[in-house]
């Protein structure tokens, strides 16, 4: 039975396969060396020596960009994107390279295979870029290296920037220290009047490095009284089916988008009343860690365990079953619907993403020049 | 002052709408309470009638966390405005770790040439270690400089105004720089002043210089070198040199002041730092200095090991010693004090010799004295508490 959603077959489909396409660069960049487009059997020659990456935060962030893609291009919203987790680096250059703007600030990473091969092996290479959304990483404010500061740099930016819509995206790594804890409360600080918006979007997939997270093991209404205790209203979202996921981020984008824009009509038209202060919109995401991925390696459970945090498979050379998992997974994203033989993202995917400044690889907020204080 | 200055600030850029103060909530502790005549603390929440000068159009953001305040500013710097950080030197250790993060987002993207330059983040740490008489040894700790000169010289930059025209100066270029984490440590006592404006901006220019008006040594080498850093140093230095002019009428002093504190590093490891040949000229190559410093003691150490006389260096600063007591007492319980400093010179000085028993005998009685004195009376004797330079 067809998920129930705002999303009609043909764009579900189409945002699947952009999803996917995000999922096959950024697996590509954590292992590949060589024979990006899988045109030949994948062998180890082709795969790195050592492999650096985190691939288990990667398809959620892969996920929400996807989906606010959509909704920058319906709404002409002027959107950043904050992964807390930074590990996921390649999904965010994916998304970049994805878009054009990462050929643009880079021309030898250029659209087609032989600049894909080269964004997959400068990839925690020498010489190339590194594993986290670093600032080499166009569109990128905040690295994610040390976790906590996603939510407060989120808002510093949302501050009298009142047509931006800052995505930030909190892992539930993250959402255990400090300085994340505080940060929530930087809603009583937001002025809807003349500062921008910020969007939460706690990420829950379940585990950190080696051990279960906090929030991933409390009861939903547990969950649910700690954000309004905030001062939030959350919306949940959670599933590992695909097609469901898709329809219930969508919907659920569209109503807090759509809560956003009434308090912000509301506070620019009427003016703003602390006795009505707002309850900002958030996003509770619940999907699988290192969802898409091998979901067992050697006999153990992969996805949605936390063995997916960093590369679900490794030992290639020693074990060429491993090889041919690694091919199956990559494969399981079907390439050849996503990229022409030459290696370009084929148009009707392209057309998902937004253009120009709108793209939030290329929003202009990312560097703008200082303004010059008088 | 700097809080006028400030104010100024904000004024200029109220239509621009991309300057804001952070702080926990010190920002009227910190005597910045000239913002408050131009904008207020901002809040949405709940706001009672007995609150003062908090609006939900505020421009200056406080919370009750340096993590929050450290975040929000980045999060402001890097899309491209402006923003000061004032905090108690102590607890900036908070955001040891958030500094680090920044200092290295800032020297990468000094080499990414699509990245334009964003605009400075600058603290002011001005409830410092020697004022910590009220509160006593656990807001004492003047480490974070040690901290922040770990990172690379190109996006750091340290300064002590010895009072308040040059704290202004200094403010005025960390407002307008560029892309470097400036920390800036005064104060908030009202202080002596010793330069006019203009005497100001061309010593906090240079960023170390000779202060002649304090000096007896023009036309031949000092006997001895006296250096001081930061604003409680500097005034203990002065004082010293005073009881050394009354005690020990011969002796040759240069006194030289340090403002910015990168000067002292190898030019080779510092765009600020001095030249060898000017480090020479000015600390000699073979004449004993004491210098009085702010902080850990070992921080000076640390910056000029490598020049020439290093070994004739002896440093006084913060050895960790403190509680609630007198201003005055907190100097002396870690031997930075005008007495101490005296006593450094004779020992340091080869040609005084044991003609200066007298004197130091002299200035240990005054140290006895000012304990006395201070348990009896709970506050500084009035000779140390009122001291002022005269010509």
């Amino acid at each position: 039975m067809a998920a129930k959603g705002p999303l009609s077959p043909e764009l579900l489909r189409k945002m699947d396969a952009y999803w996917r396409a995000a999922n096959y660069l950024s697996v590509g960049q954590i292992y590949l060396y060589d024979n990006a487009l899988l045109k030949e059997p994948l062998t180890t020659r082709h795969i790195k020596p050592r492999l650096l990456g985190h691939f288990g935060t990667t398809v959620g962030l892969n996920l929400i960009y996807v989906h606010l893609n959509r909704v920058i291009k319906e709404r002409d919203l002027s959107v950043i994107y904050i992964a807390g987790p930074g590990h996921g680096g390649p999904g965010l250059v994916a998304n970049a390279y994805l878009e054009g703007t990462y050929s643009e600030v880079y021309p030898n990473v250029s659209p087609d295979e032989h600049g894909m091969k080269r964004l997959f092996t400068q990839f925690s290479f020498p010489g190339g870029i590194p594993s986290h959304v670093a600032p080499e990483t166009p569109g990128s404010i905040h690295e994610g290296g040390e976790l906590g500061y996603a939510l407060s740099h989120a808002y510093g930016a949302a501050f009298d920037n009142p047509d931006l819509l800052v995505a930030c995206v909190v892992g539930d790594g993250e959402a255990e220290t400090g300085p994340t804890a505080t940060s929530w409360h930087s809603n009583k600080f937001l002025n809807p009047v003349h500062d921008g918006a910020v969007l939460p979007i706690l990420h829950l997939n379940g585990y950190k490095i080696a051990g279960p997270t906090v929030l991933a093991r409390i009861s939903h209404e547990e969950l649910d009284q700690l954000f309004r205790g905030y001062g939030y209203t959350p919306h949940v979202v959670e599933g590992d089916d695909p097609e469901t996921v898709h329809q219930l981020l969508a919907g659920t984008l569209d109503t807090v988008l759509d809560e956003i824009k009434r308090i912000q009509t509301d506070a620019r038209t009427n003016g703003f009343d602390w006795t009505k202060r707002p309850r900002w919109p958030m996003i509770i995401l619940r999907t699988p860690k290192g969802w898409t991925g091998p979901k067992e390696v050697d006999g153990k459970p992969v996805e949605g365990t936390w063995r997916s945090h960093q590369v679900p498979l490794s030992d290639l050379v020693e074990k060429p079953g491993h090889v041919k998992l690694l091919e199956q997974w990559m494969k399981s994203y079907r390439p050849e619907e996503l990229f022409d033989e030459r290696g370009r993202l084929r148009p009707e995917l392209a057309e998902l993403a937004p253009t120009g400044e709108r793209r939030m690889s290329a929003n202009p907020l990312r560097c703008r020049a200082p303004s010059s204080a008088t | 002052m700097q809080g006028a200055f400030l104010r100024d600030v904000m004024t200029l850029n109220m239509d621009g709408r991309n300057f804001r103060i952070f702080g926990p909530d010190e920002t009227a502790s910190n005597r910045w309470n000239h913002v408050f005549e131009v904008t207020d603390r901002m809040s949405v929440a709940e706001i009672l009638k007995t609150d003062e000068n908090v609006s939900p159009d505020g421009r200056i953001m406080e919370m009750l966390s340096e993590h929050q305040m450290q975040g929000w500013l980045e999060g402001y710097l890097l899309t491209g405005r402006h923003g000061f950080f004032n905090c108690y030197e102590a607890f900036i250790h908070i955001v040891d770790s958030m500094f680090n993060q920044h200092a290295k987002w800032l020297k990468t993207t000094r080499h990414i040439p699509w990245r334009r330059p964003l605009a400075s983040l600058n603290y002011l740490l001005s409830s410092h270690v020697w004022r910590q008489d009220h509160n006593g040894f656990s807001h004492q700790d003047p480490g974070f400089i040690d901290h922040v000169v770990n990172k690379k010289a190109e996006v750091i930059r340290v300064y002590l105004p010895p009072d308040a025209n040059t704290l202004l100066s200094v403010t005025d270029h960390c407002l307008r720089s560029r892309h470097y984490v400036n920390v800036i440590i005064a104060g908030k006592q009202p202080a002596l002043q010793y330069l006019t404006m203009d005497e100001a901006v061309k010593h906090c220019t240079s960023g170390i210089g000779i202060w002649e008006w304090a000096s007896n040594d023009r036309g031949g080498d000092p006997d001895v070198v006296m250096a001081c850093c930061g604003d409680v140093p500097t005034l203990e230095t002065l004082a010293a040199v005073k009881l050394l002019r009354q005690h020990v009428p011969g002796l040759r002093i240069r006194v030289i002041n340090v403002v910015d504190l990168m000067k002292l590093q190898p030019q080779s490891e510092h765009p600020h730092g001095l030249s060898d040949p000017d480090f020479d000229t000015l600390f000699t190559p073979d004449k004993p200095i004491v210098f009085a410093f702010h902080g850990y003691p070992w921080l000076i150490h640390r910056l000029t090991y490598r020049r020439t006389n290093h070994k004739n260096l002896h440093v006084r600063g913060y050895k960790e010693e403190g509680t609630t007591t007198t201003p005055f007492d907190m100097v002396v319980l870690n031997d930075l004090d005008r007495f101490h400093l005296v006593g450094d010179v004779i020992d340091r000085v080869p040609k005084l010799g044991s003609a200066m028993a007298y004197v130091k005998q002299a200035i240990r009685d005054k140290l006895i004295e000012h304990k006395e004195y201070i348990r009896k009376h709970g506050d500084d004797m009035p000779e140390n508490r009122e001291w002022k330079w005269s010509d």
